[in-house]
């Protein structure tokens, strides 16, 4: 769905439409979940609930289009996963893996290697420092410009592309040291 | 011998030999933004990165594996909000800011009543016991002989006979209440009042005094006019001015009409056509709401009902298109 079309979406929402609820919540929660996956969240769907929940019920507050109520959902998403981490007290965990299996089916064989590659991409990511992976995962997952990023994570446009740019070159060693699977 | 050899102390760490580094980041071009910017969205890369393969690669990877499921199965409480489609509830800070608006005020109350010195105290707890009584004695909610009493005081058996004259006020209050006020039944309904009262004075030309409907004031008004015509009535109007009732016209000493106002707009028709607003005036819908969903994907649905049926793009009717939990 492109952005214009979402624009009016948005607007319904904010005027109370059931159908429009439901339709951000199929068009979003995919790349909000997996983007609190990718952060190793420990309860991923439940949380993108709460993001949901918590967008709807505060969108009087919300004023913009629709990349703006994608920007304002992901800064939900980035402060509950950041209570999240805060309750359990301990380094962000990898999700655990079956519920990135459950996400692909058909040939056996093609879920193994899907899987392989999921491990793959997971255990590079969880080799970053988290503000470097927290970046990246906003800037390719959620396609949040630069200064869209800056307002999540709270910090300025500058801080925002040297952390890109630092964990895109620590990626890219890795990634060369690894190779990529053919 | 060169000057490293000649400085070299054999008790300090020796140097690394110069070019050590061809691994490390120096072998690397810097990533300009545009090409950061190229990566990130997965897009062709710039003209000699294709070094840069491997990193597009993998950040394609990342989307693939972490955006490419449905949605989640929304828990139990989202699945009811986005089913009753209700509109956004009051925003915490309004809650907070009322909750503080009722803390300034209790303790702007509690700091007065604790300065206050002990008269200004006494002073306060009558008024709140009038204020209180006074507001249950209007309500008819005292105990019988205290009721009694309080209407003597107050004259609320005047009020509570009200004469026919208040019945007309009050029917204009009501129909300008309900918003149905017609100009033209008014008027007409005025003026064959004042000519009844005219036929009732015996177009003598004397003056309603009692405009509140008080028969008892009225028949003091006459009384006092016939013995002194001259004097303004000592007794003063018992009944409070019944709602609505100065619309009715006055009359001149010779029992012409005199127009209360300006002329209604009923005299020529319908307030309506005078800019009331029509009943039923769709005030509902906020300014900028789409009148219906997006083209194309509801097209024929109504937004605030359910959810379009069958639409391509959409969820079937009834189902969405969530992931099913096993």
């Amino acid at each position: 769905m492109d952005d214009g079309t979402l624009d009016d979406v948005v607007a319904a929402a904010r005027a109370g439409a059931s159908w429009a609820f439901e339709r951000l919540y199929v068009e979003l929660a995919p790349t909000v979940a997996g983007y609190l996956r990718s952060q190793g969240a420990a309860e991923p769907d439940d949380l993108t609930s709460e993001v949901f929940l918590a967008a709807f019920r505060n969108l009087g507050r919300f004023s913009g289009d629709a990349a703006g109520f994608r920007s304002w959902l992901f800064t939900i998403a980035h402060r509950r996963l950041t209570d999240e981490r805060r309750r359990r007290g301990r380094r962000p965990a990898t999700a655990p893996l079956e519920d990135v299996e459950g996400l692909v089916a058909g040939d056996v064989e093609l879920e193994a290697l899907a899987s392989i590659g999921t491990a793959r991409v997971q255990r590079i990511l969880d080799a970053l420092p988290a503000d470097q992976r927290e970046v990246l995962a906003l800037r390719i997952l959620a396609d949040l410009t630069v200064d869209q990023v800056a307002a999540v994570v709270g910090k300025s446009p500058g801080a925002v592309k040297a952390l890109q740019r630092r964990g895109l070159a620590r990626l890219r060693r890795m990634t060369e040291r690894e190779g990529m699977p053919s | 011998v060169n000057g490293s050899q000649r400085y070299f102390d054999p008790t300090r760490t020796p140097g690394a030999p110069a070019g050590d580094d061809q691994d490390e980041m120096r072998t690397h071009r810097m990533l300009d933004e545009r090409t950061v910017e190229a990566v990130l969205a997965g897009r062709s890369l710039p003209e000699g990165r294709e070094e840069l393969h491997d990193l597009a690669a993998f950040c394609a990877d990342v989307r693939a594996t972490f955006d490419g499921a449905p949605a989640p199965a929304p828990s139990d409480e989202l699945a009811a909000f986005i089913a009753a489609g209700t509109a956004a509830e009051p925003t915490p800070l309004t809650r907070r800011t009322s909750r503080m608006r009722a803390q300034t005020l209790r303790r702007v109350v509690v700091t007065k009543l604790a300065t206050a010195g002990l008269l200004a105290k006494a002073g306060m707890a009558v008024a709140a016991t009038a204020t209180v009584v006074g507001g249950v004695g209007a309500a008819g909610a005292l105990p019988t002989p205290a009721q009694d009493a309080f209407d003597r005081a107050v004259g609320n058996e005047a009020r509570a006979d009200l004469p026919e004259e208040a019945g007309f006020g009050q029917d204009v209050s009501t129909d300008a209440r309900d918003g149905g006020v017609d100009g033209g039944e008014i008027s007409d309904e005025a003026r064959a009042r004042a000519e009844e009262r005219r036929d009732d004075d015996g177009g003598n030309g004397e003056v309603d005094a009692t405009e509140a409907g008080s028969e008892r004031g009225l028949e003091n008004a006459r009384e006092r006019t016939a013995d002194t015509p001259a004097r303004v009535p000592d007794e003063t109007p018992v009944g409070r001015p019944a709602e609505g009732e100065n619309r009715a016209p006055e009359t001149t000493p010779n029992g012409q009409e005199i127009p209360a106002g300006p002329p209604a707009a009923g005299d020529e028709g319908d307030l309506d056509a005078a800019g009331t607003p029509p009943e039923g005036t769709p005030g509902g819908q906020p300014e900028g709401t789409p009148a219906g969903p997006p083209d194309g994907v509801n097209e024929g649905e109504q937004p605030d009902e359910a959810p379009p049926s069958g639409t391509p793009g959409g969820p079937p009717s009834g189902t969405p298109n969530y992931q099913s939990h096993p």
